[in-house]
């Protein structure tokens, strides 16, 4: 798995690749505690380049949206594929995260919040 | 500017020299002091001198004992020149020039007090060494001794100390110590050993690891205080020690450590005999530390295997050793967790009239999904001998797996009650897949009509809505977790819904425990020669009117 960062207009973005199961889920746990240790706060997850995500993997965005309701920071979730979707949709997590199809809906959904 | 000399008096130990010539110098207790002074009534930090555009300075860092220039206690900065005499704590710095006389000192550098070996080439001149013979066969017996003891099986821990107590016997240091690299790189002390009524901290410099370890060679120390290769930011003034010698542990692999021997002034100096002595143990240690090292390894591993074995056997208890055993049902069940232990699990209880069952799958894979998992199972069996309903019981599981859950484990469950007497099935499904049903000879379907809630452990407040459906005569539920549909093959396809449906149909008519088996097959081909990334879990239930 690769992860990418990038930072525009003070969001952050953050867009692994790859699959995240319980081998890759621990560098992308730190990646995200990493990025909001250093003050993110906006924050979005770009899932385009994820082609599986396991239950480990799943874990890791409970914890990330956990943390950023307590710091009252935002989190979007974007770009899921089909697979990726249906692993939230089946845990029952849709719910719990706000979901954009794209990474421009995403951000824009940052900037004004509906 | 003009270059100053400072000599650094302690309060015990040799006085030693540092030359400025520009920047800074700090001094004090503390390790991360240019001068380290192991003064005990000096502050951690407790001064600096500084090169000024018109001429050095010297500033009080709030030293609690205070920094007195010429007998008069100084606030914060003031101006230095040669000739001054510097007290901090007990410490006195005596400030002059080069050149400056500077009487009762001793000679700086030209004593040639340190010597750098490579040790190939001390390996060399073993044989010629021209020392007396009575030492040369007290040597050699103590590597004899070594080299013997070293063909026995020993721990890396005795062979360390066995190391230590040969050169003690040999070379009488005063205290002793043995680095090696450890797994992530770095070194650190694997024995030491020192005599009694030596004081103070072991100090290992960070110059002596550099030469040593990082060049390869061996170090003769003869006189610590005149050495200006030590005189560095962890110089090791005022610790009394005087003599130091130092040999890497290396074999034809690298260097894997080092092992240091130190002596105080008035007790003993090294020479280049003890330095042959020291490298000719250090080389024969070093094959049997790699050795060990690797055996040692293994054992733990061995541990960690046993106790993982023990694990899966606890775990494997954990499922019911039979199944039920009444006339309106026929089940079968199989789980085949992807490491030693895993996060699946399946159970039922019957009471009365009536059949409780859960498939679930608590997230991640070994032992921490099996924790979570037991925590799962005995919160069901609790909790489904006295709740009301299917939505009653998964509710109170969830709440409680959820409070405090701060990692955020979740486990998906699937929880199911079957009346047998009427066929009734209630059951609710929480982050799970929903049961397939197989019904008058139709091909099955899955039975997810109503929408599951989300996986137990997440929203502790989290109601879960259940279904009802009715079991007609010679029906067949399959449960099931997400193993078994996410089992990848060598292309990296699913093994998906529709190949498991597929595979229940060819089997639905037969008894269950043939349609477990038979899934359990077609999955375990479809995935043959990869991994397996997650526990597979598979229950089959056939009902019976009777």
């Amino acid at each position: 798995m690769n992860i990418q960062h990038s930072n525009r207009d003070g969001i952050t973005v953050i867009a692994p690749a790859g699959r995240i199961d319980t081998t890759t889920s621990g560098a992308l746990e730190d990646a995200v505690r990493q990025a909001v240790d250093k003050g993110a706060r906006d924050l979005v997850v770009d899932f385009a380049g994820v082609d599986y995500i396991s239950s480990a993997g799943l874990r890791v965005f409970l914890v990330l949206a956990k943390r950023m309701r307590d710091l009252q920071g935002r989190l979007v979730l974007c770009g899921m594929p089909e697979p990726v979707r249906q692993v939230f949709r089946l845990a029952g997590f849709m719910p719990l995260f706000r979901v954009e199809p794209s990474r421009e809906a995403a951000m824009a959904r940052i900037v004004t919040p509906s | 500017m003009s270059t100053l000399r400072i000599t650094i008096e302690p309060p015990a130990g040799p006085p030693a020299d540092r030359d400025c010539s520009g920047g800074t110098l700090t001094f004090g207790r503390g390790t991360d002091s240019d001068v380290v002074v192991a003064d005990h009534s000096m502050s951690r930090h407790h001064a600096r001198i500084e090169a000024e555009a018109d001429g050095w300075i010297i500033e009080d860092l709030g030293a609690r004992n205070g920094t007195f220039i010429n007998g008069v206690r100084i606030q914060g900065r003031h101006p230095l020149a040669p000739g001054d005499v510097i007290k901090m704590g007990a410490t006195l710095v005596r400030v002059t020039e080069p050149g400056m006389e500077r009487p009762g000192a001793l000679g700086v550098g030209d004593l040639g007090s340190s010597i750098f070996r490579r040790v190939e080439d001390i390996a060399g001149d073993l044989d010629e060494s021209g020392a007396a013979p009575t030492r040369v066969a007290a040597r050699l017996k103590a590597l004899n001794d070594f080299h013997r003891a070293m063909a026995e099986p020993i721990s890396l821990d005795a062979l360390l100390e066995l190391l230590l107590e040969r050169l003690f016997a040999a070379l009488h240091p005063e205290e002793g110590v043995i680095l090696l690299r450890q797994p992530d790189g770095t070194l650190a002390t694997a024995a030491s050993r020192r005599l009694p009524g030596a004081t103070g901290d072991l100090l290992v410099s960070r110059r002596l690891i550099s030469e040593v370890v990082d060049k390869g060679t061996a170090a003769l120390v003869t006189d610590l205080a005149l050495d200006e290769r030590f005189a560095g930011s962890d110089s090791i003034i005022g610790s009394g020690i005087r003599s130091i010698l130092a040999a890497p542990i290396s074999d034809t692999a690298g260097t894997v450590g080092m092992v240091a021997i130190y002596s105080r002034a008035h007790v003993r100096r090294f020479g280049e005999e003890d330095m042959e002595l020291l490298v000719s143990l250090a080389s024969a240690a070093a094959l049997r530390i790699r050795n060990v090292a690797l055996a040692d390894e293994a054992a733990a591993r061995r541990v960690q295997d046993r106790e993982l074995a023990l694990a899966h056997e606890i775990q494997m208890a954990m499922l019911p050793r039979h199944l039920a055993d009444r006339p309106e049902i026929d089940m079968g069940a199989a789980l085949i967790p992807a490491r030693a232990v895993g996060g699946d699990l399946y159970d039922y209880l019957l009471i009365g009239d009536t059949l409780w069952f859960i498939v679930a799958d608590a997230a991640g894979k070994g032992v921490s999904a099996a924790l979570f998992m037991a925590v799962t199972r005995t919160l069901f069996r609790a909790v489904a001998q006295s709740a009301p309903s299917v939505s009653a019981v998964v509710t109170r599981m969830n709440a409680e797996l959820a409070r405090d859950n701060e990692r955020q484990f979740f486990v998906t469950a699937l929880v199911g009650c079957l009346e047998l007497r009427s066929g009734e099935l209630t059951y609710a499904a929480a982050g799970h897949p929903h049961p397939l049903r197989a019904s008058g000879g139709h091909p099955p379907e899955s039975t997810d009509a109503v929408e599951g809630g989300i996986a137990l452990g997440v929203i502790e407040d989290a109601v879960y809505a259940e279904a009802r459906l009715t079991l007609s005569d010679g029906d067949v539920l399959l449960l099931f977790t997400d193993g078994v549909t996410e089992a990848i093959n060598a292309s990296g396809e699913l093994f998906s819904d529709a190949r498991l449906l597929r595979s229940f149909a060819a089997s639905a008519a037969r008894p269950a425990r043939e349609i477990v088996s038979s899934l359990v097959n077609d999955v375990t081909f479809f995935a043959s020669g990869q991994p397996q990334e997650d526990d597979i879990t598979v229950l089959a239930l056939r009902y019976r009117l009777v």
